[in-house]
């Protein structure tokens, strides 16, 4: 038997030849983006989630369109801003239970320790599972506008182009819901227990604006008002700190905020999001980092 | 090409690997031996720098490597132990994602000659996690020679292939080795390693005891010897007493053959041969042997002959 050895047994060549450190992490990240994204596109969960955003978008407007028969009014503000939004973010929901999986169901298997064999490092995986996560949010997005047009082409409901814009602009927020869902994963002792993380966070980001609402709700004459004060102020503390760190705060309030043509707003947001996404990036690589990939 | 210096680590109260200074030359086949347990799996993750030293460090090429670096990794191939192939990817998919994570841009030509070397040509395009544990063996040995790596790390490379499939590793090892490639096998299957290798570690409880060429591990070990005499009959009483005996360190039975390990290098036939007639025994046969390494392995592993390392 012979196999080619060429390069085998020569004296290792000088440092200075081998490529730059960021050049490696490029090709590294290539190279699981498209892997990944191409999982994605052979996997069934995939489409079911592209489905269900139209679906739903399209169970909101035929609503609509009975209320409006019903009331007998012709107004309706926004038609298609709800369902929009419902599309983009079940979209980031999808993910952040993807990017949840990314690198903790691997490290179970024990791949991910394989794939350490090679020459990859934390930068380069983290960073392609995030170009992954933005391509498959963005493809998901690709296949439901066309649908809502049709939607609001059959309807003769307007489809404003400003939510195009927010529509165009939402990648920059499913980044932060990649990159949390990434840094839940490399902490995570198991895929199972970064499931349940990231299901118990989903819940603590529900329950605190639903919560604030209740105390609002509590009236001043009731004789728990005052000693629920101190907690309605928390919660409203909390809640306005989850509309600058959240991701579906942020595409809510970036969506809003393009319907509005509040450029400012508009960018803001997206600075938040960008330097969110960095923060929480950088988590995922020092949880990886410290927890390792070992099973 | 790699060397370790008091390369420890603990874990809590466990010391899994202990002041561990290897030296793997440039174009050999080392052998690293040692029990379950011993520490070989946990000094291979650190050697790849998947798991973080407590103290010491390892060189490559006399240049250490430092918790970030993983550039070095471009001139090594492994081939893990228990290998797992969980994605949705082919065989052929598969070895062509690390060839371009390695940096080859066309390797389906070498990608080609290496399927058909190891006889996985005709399943290439089925998928990896539905081949057999000898078929995922050899894919991780193509995964670990796309690349013409200069170093192999192979941690139990036989682990599960059929007697032809082992013929094709060995081969693959010594042909690698003769183009000035270098091979660190981690292996329990001794007779692979006695074969191949052309110095041994062999680990113990996280401490290199010995490292030297298989001539000078027998040499070292010729302290001892080995027996074996063929008896007419052998009678239970005589096995008891001759373990009784302190210059034998173990005794086999084999149907009528008897092999003694002997603590001693001394000529003690005479002495043998009036214990057993004592015993009523008929010798038809006694012959010396020279201890195979999987001798040599139990002999040196086990607590009462550590002073042997010495």
């Amino acid at each position: 038997m012979q196999i080619s050895t060429s390069t085998v047994g020569k004296e290792r060549v000088a440092t200075r030849s081998d490529p730059p450190v960021w050049s490696l992490r490029w090709r590294v990240a290539r190279q699981i983006a498209g892997q990944e994204l191409r999982d994605a596109l052979f996997g069934w969960s995939f489409y079911l989630t592209a489905a269900i955003g139209p679906f739903l978008s399209a169970l909101f407007v035929y609503n609509s369109l009975n209320f409006v028969a019903a009331s007998g009014l012709l107004i309706q503000a926004r038609p298609f801003y709800v369902p929009v939004l419902v599309t983009t973010t079940l979209a980031a929901l999808y993910i952040a239970a993807w990017a949840t999986l990314a690198i903790a169901r691997p490290r179970d298997q024990g791949s991910l320790r394989v794939l350490f064999f090679a020459p990859v490092d934390e930068y380069g995986v983290i960073g392609g599972h995030i170009l992954a996560g933005v391509a498959i949010y963005a493809l998901l997005v690709l296949i439901a506008a066309p649908l809502l047009g049709l939607l609001a082409a059959l309807t003769n409901l307007p489809f404003p182009p400003l939510l195009l814009v927010g529509l165009l602009v939402s990648p920059v927020f499913a980044v932060v819901a990649v990159a949390i869902g990434l840094c839940i994963s490399t902490i995570a002792p198991s895929s199972r227990s970064a499931m349940f993380f990231l299901g118990a966070t989903l819940l603590v980001v529900l329950a605190i604006p639903i919560g604030y609402t209740a105390l609002l709700k509590v009236p001043p004459t009731s004789r728990y008002y005052d000693a629920l004060l101190f907690l309605r102020g928390l919660m409203q503390t909390l809640r306005d700190l989850l509309n600058w760190i959240s991701p579906y705060a942020l595409l809510s309030a970036g969506t809003d905020a393009a319907m509005r043509a509040s450029w400012g707003d508009l960018i803001q947001r997206l600075v938040v999001g960008i330097a969110g996404g960095m923060v929480w990036a950088a988590l995922a690589i020092w949880g990886l980092q410290r927890r390792g990939v070992l099973p | 090409m790699i060397k370790t210096e008091n390369l420890t680590k603990r874990y809590q109260n466990h010391l899994a690997v202990d002041s561990l200074c290897l030296d793997v030359r440039l174009g050999e086949i080392y052998g690293f031996l040692g029990p379950n347990g011993a520490g070989k799996t946990t000094t291979i993750h650190m050697l790849l720098g998947l798991i973080r030293p407590t103290s010491g460090q390892v060189l490559i090429h006399g240049e250490a490597i430092g918790p970030r670096d993983f550039a070095f990794k471009r001139q090594i191939g492994v081939v893990a132990e228990e290998p797992v192939e969980a994605s949705k990817m082919s065989g052929w998919e598969l070895v062509r994602f690390f060839a371009r994570l390695y940096g080859l841009e066309k390797p389906e030509l070498r990608m080609e000659e290496l399927f058909r070397s190891l006889d996985l040509w005709d399943v290439r395009h089925g998928m990896a996690r539905d081949y057999s544990r000898g078929m995922r063996q050899k894919l991780s040995l193509i995964r670990a020679l796309i690349h013409e790596p200069r170093l192999l790390i192979l941690d139990e490379p036989v682990s599960g292939l059929d007697p032809h499939g082992i013929r094709q590793v060995r081969e693959i090892i010594n042909y690698y080795q003769q183009a000035g490639g270098t091979v660190f096998i981690s292996s329990h299957i001794l007779s692979e390693i006695e074969h191949s290798a052309n110095r041994v570690g062999i680990l113990h409880e996280g401490r290199l005891l010995i490292e030297d060429s298989m001539a000078g591990l027998r040499q070292r070990l010729a302290k001892q010897q080995r027996m074996t005499i063929e008896l007419e009959q052998v009678a239970p009483e005589l096995v008891k007493r001759l373990t009784s005996q302190p210059y034998i360190v173990q005794v086999q039975q084999e149907g009528r053959q008897l092999h003694l390990l002997l603590r001693t290098q001394a000529d003690i036939r005479a002495q043998l041969s009036r214990l057993i007639t004592d015993s009523g025994g008929i010798i038809l046969k006694m012959q010396g042997d020279e201890m195979s390494l999987e001798e040599a392995f139990v002999t040196i592993t086990s607590q009462d002959v550590l002073a042997l390392a010495e």
